[in-house]
């Protein structure tokens, strides 16, 4: 096919948009966690004292790591979609996860007793 | 400064063209074909590539282009984006071949937009790529592109509904840009 015919067939074809790149992720979230929820509930299953744990500030960190990894990885995949964007910022962020988890591990962390993680 | 005012207004284009101007959109495109041109043939003359498929990388980046661009962010810069995808198209075609990439290209800005003309190809090569498209998609997409009929008269040529020449022509040009990916050299 000759280029100048392709750009008329294109150009006739523009009002037909494609999905956004956030809608189209959005799309591919939900069965993605609704199968996560699922294979958690079959092969793990709630903790016991689930709803006590939550004023565990140990618990509660696990969570909210867990939420920011989500949430950076989610940055930098849409960035990743999108030709010739800038994602060095967007890797970079990804370290204050174990940034973080680094920090909570240290010896005087308020979030892990000194005792945790010691074998006695 | 000329580059910059170049993609300014391709950028300018092509948020027209999102916004459903088609005239706007077949201009941006056919602006960008010179560029592309030119730059698919300083990136493939060094392989040994000749004119014909470098034409052909064209063709994919313009498929590319059109059947991605809602990953350009209207706020972005146009000419990262369209480098990108050009240098990927570039990067594809010379794979296929099994040469070793080594690429120059990192601006083009500073080519003039005399990209030259297509190359002539022989009459059974312009319908090479149509050839493999289903029967339904083959006869849209040639009486829109080879016969320049606008959706209205393929419609009316076919019996169909609009919206059916509509799917019939974006699933046509999906195909082509797949057949373009899994082309043998």
């Amino acid at each position: 096919m000759k280029t100048d015919d392709l750009i008329r067939a294109l150009a006739a074809d523009c009002a037909t948009r494609p999905m956004s790149l956030r809608r189209a992720f959005t799309m591919a979230m939900i069965p993605g966690v609704a199968i996560a929820f699922g294979l958690y509930l079959a092969i793990l299953g709630p903790r016991p004292h689930l709803l006590g744990l939550l004023a565990e500030p140990r618990f509660l960190f696990k969570v909210c790591l867990s939420f920011l990894l989500v949430a950076l990885t989610a940055r930098l995949v849409l960035r990743l979609g999108k030709p010739g964007a800038e994602i060095r910022r967007a890797t970079l962020l990804l370290a204050i996860v174990p940034a973080l988890l680094g920090r909570a591990f240290s010896p005087n962390s308020s979030v892990f007793p000194p005792a945790f993680g010691a074998k006695n | 400064m000329r580059g910059e005012e170049q993609e300014k207004q391709w950028a300018l284009l092509m948020r027209a063209g999102n916004a459903g101007d088609s005239d706007s959109y077949r201009r941006l495109l056919l602006l960008l074909t010179p560029v592309l041109r030119a730059n698919a043939r300083r990136g493939l003359a060094p392989a040994g590539m000749a004119d014909t498929d470098a034409e052909d990388v064209v063709q994919e980046t313009l498929l590319a282009i059109h059947l991605k661009r809602q990953s350009w962010d209207e706020e972005a810069p146009f000419g990262p984006w369209l480098r990108a995808i050009a240098r990927h198209k570039m990067i594809d075609a010379l794979r296929r071949r099994g040469r070793r990439i080594t690429l120059p290209v990192d601006d083009f800005s500073e080519i003039l937009t005399d990209g030259g003309a297509e190359p002539d190809m022989l009459v059974a090569d312009v319908r090479r790529h149509l050839e493999f498209l289903p029967p339904g998609q083959r006869t849209i997409v040639q009486a829109i592109a080879i016969d320049g009929a606008s959706i209205a008269d393929a419609a009316a040529r076919f019996s169909m509904t609009n919206g059916a020449v509509r799917v019939a022509l974006h699933r046509g040009l999906s195909a082509l840009a797949r057949k373009f990916r899994t082309e043998e050299p």
